[in-house]
Parts: C-alpha cells; structure tokens; sequence
C-alpha cells in the first residue's frame, strides 16, 4: 500500500507538471457541456414541456453535470498513458518495479482522477448552488449512496481501462482500441445520454455490459431512482464486475510476461 | 507538388499498415464511433417526432456532412494536429529550407486511419439519405458532393486557424486550444433554432462550422434557397484564405528551437 500511494504522488506530481496545459485540457471537455445544456435546454424549450420521456427537465439537467464530472474525471491522456508506454516500450520499467503491474497502473490513473475529479466535482457543487431551483438536489441519504456508488464505478472503471490498455500488447498500437473503447463505453455508461431513455433492445444490451455502473447506476441513486435496498445489490454486482477485471488482469498479464519481448528493453 | 504531397502520404499509409492488426482496428473503431454518434439523435427520435421542426433523417444528413468532412481531414490532413508539436520541438525548420509549400508538407505528415472508418461509414449512409428523402436527381447529388468539399475546406480551415495559434501563444506543444475550437463543431449538429443567438452567431460567423452540416442540409431540404450555395462558397472560400494567410503570417512569427 506505501508503494501504491508514492505512486500516486508521482503521478499527481507529473501531470501537474505542465500546469498550464493540464488547466487548458480541463477546459476542453466543459465546451462540451455546455452544447449538451444548450440542446437539452432547447428540445426542452421547443417541446413546450417539463418533462421528456419520464425524465423531468431538472433530473436531466442534473443527469448531465453528474454524468460529466463521472466521465470527465480520467481525461485521454490518462486513460490511455500504459497503452503509450506499451506502444513504446518503456512499460518495461514498470515490470521491474517490486511492486505490482495493476497498482502502478491504477495509482498512475488514480492520480489523474484525484485532480481532475476534484476541480470538476467543485465546480459542479457551485453550480448546483447558483441554479439549485432548475436542479435536482438529491436528499442526503440518496447523496452517501450515490457517492460509495460513484467510488466502485470509477474503481470499474480503471479496471475497464487497464484491461484495454492491455489489449495493445497485442496489437501493437494503441489509437485502435482507445478509439473504441471511448465509443463504446461513453454510449453504454450513459455519458451521452441517459441508458432509461435507450429503446427496449438497446436497454437490454447495456444491461448485460458492465459500463452503465460507470455512470448510469450511481446517477440514478442520485436522483433517488434506487432505493437503500437496491443499493447492496447493485454495490455487489459493482463489486463483483471489478473482481472479475481483476482476475482477468491477472490471467492476460501471465500471458503477456511469458511472450514479451521488447526490443532493447 | 500534389504528387509529393501524394507519395508522403503513401509513405504514411504504408508505415501503419506495417501494423495490420491496429490498422484494421482503427478502420473499425472509426466506424464504430461515427455509428454510436448518431446514437444520440436516433434516441432522441424514439421520444420525439422532430427537433426544431428537422426530422430524424435529416438531422443524420447534417450529421453525415461533417462526418464525411472530418473524415477525409484525417486521412489526408491529419498533419494538421502536428503544428504545436513541430512549433515546439523545432521540426519545422526541415520544412522550411525544402522546395516545397510548408503548409502542404505540414499537411502530408501523417494519417488517421480512423478517416477511412468514417468515409467507409459516412458515404453509404449519405447514399441511403439521399434515397430515404427523396434525392436522387443530378443536381442534388451534384450539391452533395460538393457540401462534401466545401465541408472539407471549412474543416481545414477551422483545424489549421486553431492550431497555427501556437505560433503566437507556445505552450510546450502541448496546447489543447486546437481541440477546444474543435469541440464548438459539436454544437453545429443540431438545427441552429435550438440554441440562444450567442451560439447561432457564433457559428455562423466566427467559428462557422454552421457552413459545413446544418446550411447544406438547409439548402438541400429546401429550407432556405438554392442561392444560399453562393453563400456556403464564398464563405469557405473566404475562411480557407484566412486561415492561409495565419499560417504564412505565423511563420514570420517562427523562432526555431536552435537545433
């Protein structure tokens, strides 16, 4: 554990070593936002109406900055920094480390997430404070289960991340799978719009995937859609999805440490 | 000086074809990120009938301009996103002292495999458009196709304005400033009537990425008159000669790195 959180302290050292550029790429994605407002604010406006499939204007709004600060928290750069390292090789120094792949791995994204997290949640609170009458404002209960719902979908998450980022040991670059990763779980997580809006069949699809606990499930405690008694069985299937990208880190990195050859490294 | 421009990226494509496996991904994964972004619009149509009065297809019609667009800049300009860097570390100066446009070599230097995904997605689909509302004429699929180059153009133009200000403000050829002028294209996917006048404006005459999906699509559901062609030309036209002039203009602001 002393080695996973020095880790972590190298990693918040490093990307905050170009400050500059680290705050200009936080903007980028706000951009975003704010065209996702400004069209759910006009279909609202233009619908004449409250609500949109079973969805209140406030929930949806609340819906998109939530699901923001969830998406946004591991920025590109982050995300796929062990498939770079991999693509050039220098993931090598990470394999001689005493310590274990998946930690320095985790504790490198942990440490992008810490930061970035931490301004957008901030910002996010101070918006709720300006326009908490054209928001959702959660009670305090559905607040603490959404939270410890939010923690083991981000843990989901780097999980999900590290077993892609592993996939380019075997395919030797790493732009491929980034690129289908991004769009395959930035739809199925509910980052670009609510899974509850999805048609039966496509619902039914998320359903089976492992993404929505990502984003969609700890909003949904946060709009107060789960109750108490869903929440231990959804921490547990959240649980249980991140054992499983465990084992599954462990049975491709055997694979990977018998066949890796690594030109001069 | 087109076919060196030509033979580079020859070179560029063969150098990642040298990785079959990721060369096929990005293929697919191009496809695949094009077809999960109309996702949103196709459910949004399934609770609603129209978005400010545009139906579902024709939403996908704006959506395919700029799809196709941004799909031939990555194959044959993905250069472009490598101005910081070369600013920066000071590769430019190669460039310089070569016989040869320095925005067109910038251009040549590499390419996005993912372009191919979204053409190989993109055309069918504006093909299977064309049929679905009822444009099948020699004159519509004449327009189309040039949307497609107008389109093109104002994508270069937008992506070489934003990343030739680096020239002026360096930031370690780490500048996220290109991709940020980027990201306001995602606004431009929706009819224009839904956002406050601000962002129309903004769209329309400071980053004018209203000129490469939503006034096409506009002329070609005969929203606004056929003349409106005029206007989409003369404003690319008008926007590519400016973003020309900053790059030429940023290269007299050009201090190499000393290398």
């Amino acid at each position: 554990m002393k080695n996973f959180w020095t880790y972590l302290k190298i990693s918040i050292k490093s990307k905050l070593y170009y400050r500059t550029s680290f705050i200009l790429n936080m903007i980028s994605p706000i951009i975003v936002l704010c065209g996702q407002v400004l069209l759910w604010k006009g279909i609202f406006k233009l619908n004449n109406a409250s609500d949109f499939a079973d969805m209140s204007r406030n929930a949806m709004f609340s819906y998109i900055l939530i699901a923001f600060v969830l998406n946004n928290s591991l920025n590109w750069s982050t995300e796929n920094s062990l498939s770079k390292d991999i693509r050039n090789g220098t993931v090598v120094s990470k394999m001689i480390r005493p310590t274990t792949f998946l930690s320095q791995n985790i504790a490198d994204m942990f440490g992008g997430v810490l930061i970035q997290g931490l301004f957008y949640t901030l910002l996010v609170i101070v918006i709720f404070f300006i326009a908490a009458k054209d928001l959702f404002v959660p009670s305090f209960s559905n607040l603490l289960l959404f939270v410890l719902s939010a923690i083991l979908g981000m843990i989901l998450r780097l999980m999900i991340n590290d077993f892609f980022s592993l996939l380019c040991f075997f395919v030797t670059g790493y732009l491929g799978i980034a690129w289908l990763k991004n769009a395959i779980t930035n739809f199925f997580s509910g980052a670009m719009i609510p899974i509850t809006l999805f048609p039966v069949t496509l619902k039914s699809i998320a359903g089976y995937l492992p993404f929505k606990y990502m984003i969609q499930v700890p909003i949904s405690f946060f709009l107060g859609e789960y109750t108490f008694a869903d929440g231990i069985k959804t921490y547990t299937v959240q649980i249980l999805w991140i054992l499983f990208f465990i084992i599954l880190h462990c049975l491709i990195y055997r694979k990977i440490r018998i066949n890796l050859v690594i030109a001069g490294g | 000086m087109i076919r060196a421009f030509l033979s580079i990226k020859n070179q560029c494509i063969k150098s990642e074809m040298a990785y079959k496996a990721n060369f096929y991904l990005l293929v697919f994964a191009g496809i695949v990120t094009k077809f999960v972004g109309l996702g949103v619009p196709f459910i949004l149509f399934e609770k609603t009938k129209d978005i400010a009065g545009w139906g579902r297809n024709e939403i996908y019609l704006v959506m395919v301009y700029i799809i196709i667009a941004e799909g031939v800049n990555s194959l044959f300009f993905e250069g472009v996103w490598n101005i910081p860097e070369m600013v920066f570390s000071g590769k430019l100066d190669v460039l310089l002292i070569r016989p040869m446009n320095p925005l067109l070599q910038v251009l040549s230097y590499g390419v996005g495999i993912h372009g191919l995904g979204d053409l190989l997605f993109g055309i069918p689909t504006l093909i299977y458009l064309h049929i679905n509302l009822g444009l099948v004429n020699a004159k519509a699929i004449m327009l189309s196709f040039i949307y497609i180059v107008t389109g093109t153009v104002l994508c270069l133009a937008v992506y070489i304005i934003s990343n030739s200000i680096v020239f002026w403000f360096d930031s370690g050829g780490k500048t996220s400033i290109p991709y940020m002028i980027a990201n306001v294209g995602q606004y431009a996917k929706y009819p224009l009537r839904i956002y406050p006048v601000v962002i129309q404006v903004l769209l329309c005459f400071v980053i004018p990425y209203a000129f490469m999906g939503i006034v096409p699509a506009m002329i070609m559901t005969n929203r606004i008159s056929d003349l409106y062609f005029i206007v989409v030309l003369g404003v690319v036209g008008l926007f590519f000669l400016m973003a020309i002039y900053i790059f030429n203009k940023g290269i007299t602001k050009y201090e190499s790195a000393g290398m």
